[in-house]
C-alpha cells in the first residue's frame, strides 16, 4: 500500500519535471509586441528615407542619422534578447553597410551622393521585403499566454 | 493509480502525441514549400524588369549588379526566417505535448 503510494509520487515527479524540462527547451525567444511595432514602424521609415535617395546625400544626412538612431536602438534590444540569434542575423543583415540591404543602400547614397529613381523604386520592394521577413518571424513566435505551465 | 491505468494513459498519449507530430511537420512543410515557389517566382520576375530596364536605361549595369546582391541577401534573409519558424514550429509542438500530457494526465491522478 506504503509502496504504490510512493511509487505514484514519484511517476508524478517525474512527469511534473518532464515538463518543466520541456518548457525550458524553447528554442527561440517568445513573441514581442515592442519588436514587432517598431519593425512595421521602421519599415515605413525607411521606405520613406530611401524615397529622398533622388537628392544630394548631405542635404538629408540629419534624416538618416535620425533613421539609424531608431535602427541602432531596436537592435540592440534585440541583441539583450535571450534565445534570439535568428532575428538578430536577420537585422544583420537587413543593417549590413557592406551588405545590399538598407545599410548597404545607405552607403551607397552616401558614397554616390545621388541614386537614380528607378533603382531607388526597385531596392526598396526589397528593403521593404526584408522588413517583413523580420516582422514574419517576430509574428510567427509563440506567445507568452500560450506556453502551457504559465496558465 | 494502477499500473494499468499507466499503460491506458500511455497509449491515449502515444496516440495523440504521433496525430500532433504528423499534422505540424505537414502543416509546416506545406508552407515552406509555397514560401519557396513564391520566392522563385519573385526572383525570376525581378530579374526580367531589372533586364529591361537596364536595356531602356533606366537603370546602370551598377544598379543591376546591386539589385541582385540585394536579392541574394533577401533569400539569406528568406532562408533564415524559414530556420526560425522551422524551430519555432518544434517549439510549438512541444508545447502542445505538455497541453496534451498534463490535461491527460492531471486529469486522471
Amino acid at each position: 500500500m506504503k509502496g504504490n503510494f510512493m511509487v505514484a509520487n514519484l511517476k508524478k515527479g517525474l512527469i511534473l519535471s518532464l515538463l518543466i524540462l520541456l518548457v525550458g527547451c524553447f528554442s527561440v525567444s517568445t513573441f514581442d509586441q515592442y519588436v514587432y511595432t517598431q519593425t512595421t514602424s521602421l519599415k515605413v521609415d525607411a521606405l520613406n528615407v530611401m524615397d529622398r535617395a533622388t537628392t544630394d546625400y548631405a542635404s538629408q544626412s540629419d534624416v538618416v542619422a535620425d533613421l539609424q538612431s531608431k535602427l541602432q536602438k531596436i537592435y540592440e534590444y534585440e541583441r539583450n534578447r535571450p534565445k534570439n540569434e535568428i532575428s538578430l542575423q536577420l537585422w544583420n543583415t537587413l543593417l549590413a553597410s557592406d551588405g545590399n540591404l538598407l545599410g548597404g543602400f545607405l552607403q551607397r547614397w552616401k558614397t554616390e551622393t545621388k541614386l537614380h529613381a528607378t533603382f531607388i523604386s526597385e531596392e526598396k520592394k526589397l528593403v521593404g521585403r526584408a522588413f517583413d521577413e523580420i516582422a514574419g518571424l517576430e509574428s510567427g513566435k509563440i506567445k507568452a499566454s500560450q506556453i502551457s505551465l504559465s496558465k | 493509480m494502477a499500473t494499468n491505468d499507466y499503460t491506458a494513459i500511455l497509449n491515449e498519449l502515444k496516440g495523440e502525441i504521433t496525430n500532433m507530430v504528423v499534422s505540424s511537420a505537414s502543416a509546416y512543410a506545406d508552407a515552406a514549400k509555397h514560401d519557396a515557389q513564391a520566392l522563385l517566382s519573385d526572383m525570376d520576375a525581378n530579374l526580367q524588369t531589372w533586364t529591361q530596364q537596364l536595356a531602356t536605361g533606366e537603370i546602370s549595369a551598377q544598379d543591376l549588379a546591386f539589385l541582385v546582391k540585394t536579392q541574394k541577401d533577401l533569400m539569406k534573409m528568406q532562408a533564415l526566417k524559414q530556420a526560425g519558424l522551422s524551430a519555432i514550429a518544434v517549439d510549438k509542438l512541444k508545447n502542445d505535448v505538455i497541453n496534451v500530457i498534463t490535461s491527460t494526465i492531471i486529469g486522471k491522478i
